[in-house]
């Protein structure tokens, strides 16, 4: 056995006498306020003094916290460890080689502050996720019961759940929609090549760097049955009026609406950026080829713009699977929960019916959705010549 | 000739048409902030006019005061902007670090380590929201600006958009810096963070107006009035006033202004480096 594996060997046998430490210390603690707790519950029973009581409701309070600081912290140090495992593993490895080791603890070094806080807040917590969709976890409650796979069971046959997924979906179908405004937006902008584009471009993007909660607001106003603009400017063409955001037959194509005008400006920038980067002789040789404009478009344009296109729309469809804050602010799931998207309802899951270990399990469908989506990007995105 | 002439007079008015053309879907596409602003200063009986009222008679700035009085909205701006600051400095400072590594060192398990980063992007907040909660609750971080700050720290994107940057800035300067023995970290800051200025200020921006505009994290992590944020603010601030639209404007107005202003005047780096990656603000 070599040194390197040796000194793991010690490190590894370390985390876990710290974890069993960790585990008695706690235990004993726990223990000692239970005593403390049922000794005062013994006293409350002949004296209802508020003093005991008081000192009850006190031991409570101290137990509680134990068990919280002590996941926390055990937590975040389990994972140092592992770190420092993997660390002191290289660093015996490379002994021998003292130029190399020194680059390679100054590239660690420069890496180490993003990569603990990734792997705290990132990477750990959809483990952790996983480990709290087995437990049955109220932030209230002291006991977090085990219980396998019944919070799977139950997302997947909870109506609810399935209707949140279905609201998504139909959400989503506002992308391909948008795409096309987008598209039509970047080609009229980089067609006209006159002074002042640089400005409209500018004001195409606004809607995407101000607040959601901001436009979530306005488009209340202009969806409002009464008095609000989308009825007012409709009753010129004789229609309507509409109740919008009241009718849960329109409330969810109200939302989408809203979002491929959120969307169109960040789109049509990725648009324009695509539409630049075809080479001009392309469309020269198109011409002398005698290609009409929509054969041209056909036939150059759009295959040349393809990866740029699946961009938009996987990073479009990521983008509509996580929607909340409109939903939030103009809806809150209704009318009928014709509105209520996934990350909604894991919202009022977990933060109104205080049900985490539910929650988090539809949390890690959500993931495994995404991680598809995503996945399906960075095949995607190695074709594209400015990613790597 | 005439045939000449005519034809450039066509092209003209097509060009001209284009261009009236994106200047009204312009207009069409900030109607909405148009009528934020004009309304912020409406009195209560022309909010409900029909036809909008575009142009309020009178100017009430009473509603910015009584907005003012009705919340307090200047803890919500100095939160908001404690937070934004401090979250998109430290981002930035970070990244800078982690991409300088990435593009400049060389190291065995870089690859990996890169590949593990960007795996991180797959990871919304919208998925760790709850697994975050617990773990910051557990550090007893609730109700404070650790909890608002630290997490999202570091983000996968601007280390990406800033290796991007560092990549293309010459190895020349590199191997001439080696050879004159400054050391790593002083060769980051006194050559490379001063030659990428555009490519920090992107970033610094985008996670600004990133922590400027989110609402999940700090809805969920803050309780206590004191230390709201501002979206989190305008929205609880929506649900009790919802029906006086002048001061409901007003403090929409109050917030989404000041990013806009900000962005206008750096838009042209902002614009490039979201064509660049595609990152969105």
């Amino acid at each position: 056995m070599n040194r390197a594996h040796k000194n793991s060997l010690w490190l590894i046998a370390l985390t876990v006498l710290f974890a069993l430490w960790g585990f008695f210390a706690v235990q004993e603690a726990v223990h000692e306020q239970a005593t403390t707790i049922s000794q005062l519950e013994a006293l409350t029973a002949t004296h209802s003094a508020p003093a005991v009581q008081a000192a009850l409701q006190q031991s409570k309070f101290v137990l509680n916290g134990v068990r919280q600081n002590y996941l926390g912290w055990f937590f975040a140090i389990f994972i140092l460890l592992i770190a420092m495992i993997a660390l002191v593993d290289f660093v015996s490895r490379n002994l021998q080689r003292p130029m190399r080791l020194r680059q390679v603890l100054a590239g660690y070094s420069f890496v180490a502050p993003a990569g603990v806080q990734l792997l705290l807040f990132s990477l750990g917590p959809i483990l952790f996720a996983l480990f709290i969709s087995f437990h049955s976890w109220s932030i209230l409650a002291q006991e977090k019961p085990f219980v396998g796979l019944d919070n799977y069971a139950e997302v997947l046959g909870s109506g609810d759940f399935w209707n949140s997924l279905k609201n998504t979906a139909l959400y989503t179908l506002h992308v391909p929609v948008g795409m096309a405004v987008s598209l039509g937006l970047a080609l009229l902008l980089n067609r006209a090549k006159l002074p002042g584009l640089g400005i409209l471009r500018t004001i195409f993007y606004l809607p995407s760097i101000t607040s959601f909660v901001a436009i979530a607001i306005v488009w209340q106003w202009i969806y409002n049955p009464d008095f609000g603009l989308m009825n007012y400017a409709l009753s010129w063409l004789g229609l309507g009026p509409y109740e919008w955001l009241h009718n849960p037959g329109t409330a969810l194509l109200s939302l989408m609406l809203m979002a491929i005008w959120v969307q169109a400006g960040y789109q049509m920038v990725i648009f324009l950026a695509g539409l630049q980067n075809i080479p001009a002789y392309l469309y020269e040789a198109a011409l002398i080829d005698g290609a009409s404009t929509w054969q041209r478009f056909r036939y150059v344009t759009l295959p040349m713009l393809k990866p740029t296109t699946f961009f938009v729309l996987v990073t479009s469809v990521i983008g509509s699977f996580q929607v909340f804050t409109q939903i939030y602010v103009m809806t809150e799931g209704g009318p009928l929960q014709a509105t209520e998207v996934i990350v909604y309802h894991i919202y009022k899951n977990a933060w109104d019916y205080l049900r985490m270990g539910f929650a988090s399990a539809m949390s890690f469908v959500l993931f495994v959705i995404i991680m598809f989506l995503t996945l399906l990007q960075f095949r995607m995105m190695g074709q594209r010549s400015d990613w790597q | 000739m005439i045939l000449n002439t005519r034809r450039t007079v066509k092209q003209f008015d097509a060009k001209k048409l284009l261009h009236l053309l994106l200047i009204t879907v312009a207009v069409l596409m900030n109607l909405p902030f148009i009528w934020m602003i004009s309304t912020a200063f409406k009195a209560p009986d022309e909010v409900f006019s029909i036809p909008p009222k575009w142009i309020p008679d009178q100017l009430m700035w009473e509603n910015f005061s009584n907005m003012w009085h009705a919340a307090p909205f200047d803890i919500y701006l100095l939160n908001s902007l404690i937070v934004s600051v401090i979250g998109a400095t430290g981002t930035t400072i970070i990244g800078a670090l982690a991409a300088f590594g990435f593009a400049k060192l060389e190291f065995k398990g870089k690859n990996i380590i890169f590949f593990l980063f960007l795996m991180t992007t797959m990871i919304p907040l919208e998925v760790r929201v709850i697994p975050n909660y617990i773990i910051v609750k557990s550090f007893g971080w609730l109700d404070t600006f650790e909890a608002l700050i630290i997490p999202g720290l570091a983000s996968a994107f601007a280390i990406f958009l800033l290796r991007q940057f560092f990549l293309g800035i010459p190895r020349d300067l590199d191997d001439a810096a080696t050879i004159d023995g400054c050391s790593r970290l002083r060769y980051l800051f006194t050559i490379i963070l001063p030659l990428s200025k555009p490519a920090l200020l992107t970033v610094w921006l985008f996670m600004f107006i990133r922590r400027w505009n989110s609402l999940l994290w700090p809805l969920v992590v803050t309780n206590r009035d004191e230390m709201r944020v501002v979206q989190v603010g305008l929205a609880s601030f929506q649900d009790h006033f919802g029906v006086e639209w002048g001061e409901l404007m007003a403090a929409s107005t109050l917030v989404a202004i000041p990013i806009m202003i900000v962005f206008l005047f750096v838009q042209k780096h902002f614009i490039e480096g979201v064509a660049r990656v595609g990152i969105k603000g």
